[in-house]
């Protein structure tokens, strides 16, 4: 079920209804969210719930027998157990067929050909998303960091919970479990803000990614040769869709959460203004790349092992994110382009002089510039369906290929225009939270802004796009 | 979108008048969407209702175990030939069932209802030269054959498709689609061309080609033309290859219990003419007529149906569709394949 569709609207409407009615204990609230939960995972494909209940069974047992458990060799077999099985679910679902791909194309190369039967699977959809919910409660447990929770109905909520159950926020158990010590209810205040962030949020995905840059970009992304024109405007329009289309689905999982009373973490704080990959990574995806940190780079040693080892933790934790996001070479590209950016970035702040400039203006605009211009580089890789398309789009940004014209006139304008939009949108907001911004626009102006995008949300239906990270 | 709290304590809520901010936000929107419909009817759009495979699929499961039911099978002619009215005003006693898939072959849809032992009606199948051995012709339909197969699988998406009729049914900017909207406004500063094709819930389609631009149409023609395909089996081959793919699931039909019409759908301007060089209709089309297991018509054989002139020179008016079924329902009846009880 995604937020830009009918069904969810009248799902949604259920739901805080059922969830607000007087006579409905906490208790009583969690198991209806629960339930709606389940319902909505459902919605896509019913015979797939059973893969979430395994995931959360496996993780509550092995987080309570890790906590009793009484020597360290034990805890460290439950807790391998634990990974075993969700990280066995998650490989088998999304990378299955890559694996079988790869071993059929390595027998090729030595000669033995090989055909097995067609491995028709299904990808779970947010397998992704609920196997690192549930695998870092385990994690949290075993190194300590968190006591297990004692009711089960509110860590099978926690796994489930169902505005951040198929693409995210990653959540952790510190950041959820807490709110459901507490009743909750829907106000006027977390009604009103809430749905204001999910309007945001349909605004980018439905107006901003769906209708004015997925054409252009689909249109050059299955073209070859791309002249230097439509590469750049193809992949400038994937920026910015990208970042609409996932940024916009966290907005409107913090909203609806919202309107439910629970808070959820941040997943992006306007990245096309980093100045710098290390802050282009506090400011992306920030559930995933705090978890990548927090449960692979620094148990992989961090930057604590010496400058050598540094990078290669770093180039790890980026080829496995990229891993991660769907089983391709040409994600593995994407996130080793990050990682030797990463490296390349601490290699060039070892040499520059440290010094006031570096906060001059220029220089903080040239590093934002240059940030940016590799980020999406990095992004053709990311949605290349092969190699040789993307360096076939790579070319085309060089001025090494001529191609005739992909793209209707209307393309260059409409992507130019939202670009330059959104990156200055990004730039002015980079200090600032949005609620900040909105506390001091007068509530005549707030009312404006929402109405259009409102109307704008709607007269744009039909694209019937998915949101990109639900296929992860 | 960020926001300034990232851990588990409530998020900070901008302060004002959030109750009298939303009420107004709602009139805005409201009104907005109002005008932008007011004007979009203005226009010459119709409420449209887009089809796809679940729509196809709910359709579809109202074929089986009635030998009433007469199934429409083809591509975009049969999905615009197709009148549900005059169809139930020439035979009240059947029902019809529109599975025409616009832009896709009829051989896909057949071999899912040969693969059925529950379909006992009758196909009525929309059948062109051209169609013939076109490599993957029968993965046309795929899609939708497979979401049927699997209807259960995705209840989310037959609750939304139903929504989602019952709003594209009413309201016709829906039907503008936005980037259609967005690229007229921005790349053309006008509103955009009204589509001259509308579909209702049922999957009843109608054209109205009064709305559409002569160039617009002109185009259209041309671009058809350019792929028709340059090399044509020979007749033999060509017979050859309908005995090997199509007659074993007219059989199949056929021996479940159902019944197969073939109907070649009117056609006119200079595609008839190419359709007459390219497949002379003596050693083509009658060939396959003396020896399918089918019932085979062509529209030139039905005087009704052979005075209709199709627009864009292959799809029929929506002042035409009512004529074109009662016709085929009166020559499917002289070949005893429709009785009303």
């Amino acid at each position: 079920m995604q937020f830009n569709s009918y069904v969810f609207a009248a799902f949604f409407a259920i739901v805080l209804a059922g969830y607000n009615l007087p006579s409905l204990t906490w208790r009583g609230q969690k198991l209806w969210l629960l339930i709606t939960s389940y319902l909505f995972y459902a919605a896509w494909d019913p015979v797939f719930i059973a893969l979430v209940w395994l995931s959360t069974f496996v993780d509550w047992t092995a987080a309570r027998l890790i906590t009793s458990a009484r020597t360290p060799a034990r805890k460290r077999g439950l807790l391998i157990s634990s990974v075993v099985i969700n990280l066995g679910v998650l490989g088998y679902f999304k990378y299955g067929n890559f694996v079988l791909a790869n071993l059929v194309s390595a027998l090729h190369a030595i000669g033995i050909d090989y055909q097995p039967a067609p491995f028709d699977i299904i990808l779970p959809i947010g397998i992704s998303f609920y196997t690192f919910h549930t695998l870092s409660y385990t994690l949290d447990i075993y190194l300590g960091r968190t006591a297990p929770w004692r009711s089960f109905l509110d860590f099978a909520l926690y796994v489930t919970f169902f505005p951040a159950l198929v693409a995210g926020p990653i959540l952790r158990a510190s950041q959820f479990l807490p709110q459901c010590a507490q009743p909750r209810r829907t106000t006027a205040r977390l009604l009103a803000w809430g749905l204001t962030l999910v309007v945001l949020g349909l605004f980018e995905k439905c107006v901003v990614a769906d209708v004015m840059l997925a054409p252009a970009a689909d249109l050059v992304f299955a073209a070859s040769p791309v002249g230097a024109a439509d590469a750049w405007t193809g992949t400038l329009a994937f920026a910015g869709q990208i970042f609409c289309d996932f940024a916009g689905y966290s907005t409107c999982a913090i909203g609806v959460a919202l309107c439910l009373g629970f808070s959820l973490p941040d997943n992006f704080r306007f990245p096309y203004a980093a100045v710098g990959f290390s802050e282009f990574w506090t400011r992306w995806h920030i559930s995933l790349s705090t978890w990548l940190r927090d449960y692979l780079y620094i148990p992989l040693g961090g930057n604590r092992a010496g400058v050598i080892r540094t990078y290669v933790n770093l180039m790890l934790t980026m080829l496995i994110g990229g891993l991660w996001h769907g089983a391709s070479w040409t994600f593995v590209v994407w996130g080793g382009l990050h990682g030797a950016y990463l490296i390349g970035e601490r290699l060039v702040s070892r040499v520059l002089p440290h010094g006031a400039w570096r906060a001059r203006p220029w220089a903080r605009f040239a590093g934002a510039t240059i940030t940016f211009v590799l980020v999406c580089i990095a992004w053709v890789f990311f949605r290349a369906a092969s190699f040789g398309q993307a360096f076939a789009i790579l070319q085309g940004m060089l001025g090494l290929a001529r191609g005739p014209r992909v793209l209707p006139l209307v393309n260059y304008e409409l992507v130019g225009l939202v670009t330059v939009a959104l990156v200055a949108t990004h730039w002015v907001m980079r200090e600032r939270p949005l609620e900040v911004v909105v506390e001091h626009t007068p509530w005549l102006v707030r009312s404006i802004a929402l109405g259009t995008m409102i109307a704008a949300i709607l007269l744009m239906q039909g694209q019937d796009r998915a949101f990109i990270y639900f296929q992860f | 979108m960020p926001s300034s709290t990232s851990s588990s304590e409530p998020r900070q809520i901008p302060g004002g008048n959030w109750r009298a901010a939303w009420l107004v936000t709602l009139v805005i929107a409201i009104g907005l969407l109002g005008a932008v419909e007011l004007v979009t009817r203005a226009h010459g759009q119709r409420p449209s209702v887009v089809d796809d495979p679940v729509s196809w699929s709910l359709v579809r499961r109202t074929a089986d175990d009635d030998p009433r039911v007469v199934a429409f099978v083809g591509a975009s002619r049969m999905a615009l030939g197709y009148s549900a009215d005059a169809f139930a005003e020439v035979a009240p006693g059947l029902r019809g069932v529109q599975l025409a898939i616009d832009g896709a072959s009829p051989f896909g849809v057949l071999a899912d209802l040969a693969s059925d032992p529950h379909f006992r009606g009758l196909a009525v199948v929309d059948m062109i030269e051209w169609e013939v051995g076109v490599p993957d012709t029968f993965n046309d339909a795929r899609l939708y054959v497979q979401r049927e197969h699997a209807l259960w699988r995705a209840p989310g998406a037959l609750v939304n498709r139903t929504l989602a009729g019952f709003a594209q049914s009413e309201v016709a900017f829906l039907a503008l689609g936005g980037r259609r909207l967005v690229t007229s406004l921005i790349g053309g500063l006008r509103w955009p061309t009204p589509s001259w094709v509308a579909a209702d819930r049922d999957r009843i389609s109608r054209a109205d080609y009064s709305l559409a631009e002569p160039a617009a149409l002109r185009r259209k023609r041309d671009n058809r033309l350019e792929t028709i395909p340059a090399a044509t089996p020979s007749p033999d081959e060509w017979i050859a290859i309908i005995a090997r793919d199509i007659e074993p699931l007219f059989r199949q039909i056929r021996a479940h219990g159902g019944e197969v019409a073939v109907i070649h759908m009117p056609l006119s301007g200079r595609l008839i003419e190419i359709f007459d060089q390219k497949y002379p209709r003596p050693r083509y089309w009658d060939v396959f007529a003396a020896q399918s297991a089918a019932h085979v018509l062509h529209f030139r054989d039905i005087p009704a149906m052979a005075k209709l002139t199709c627009p864009d020179e292959m799809h029929l008016d929506q002042k035409d569709h009512a004529a074109f079924t009662r016709a085929l329902i009166a020559a499917l009846r002289e070949q005893h394949l429709v009785r009303d009880p």
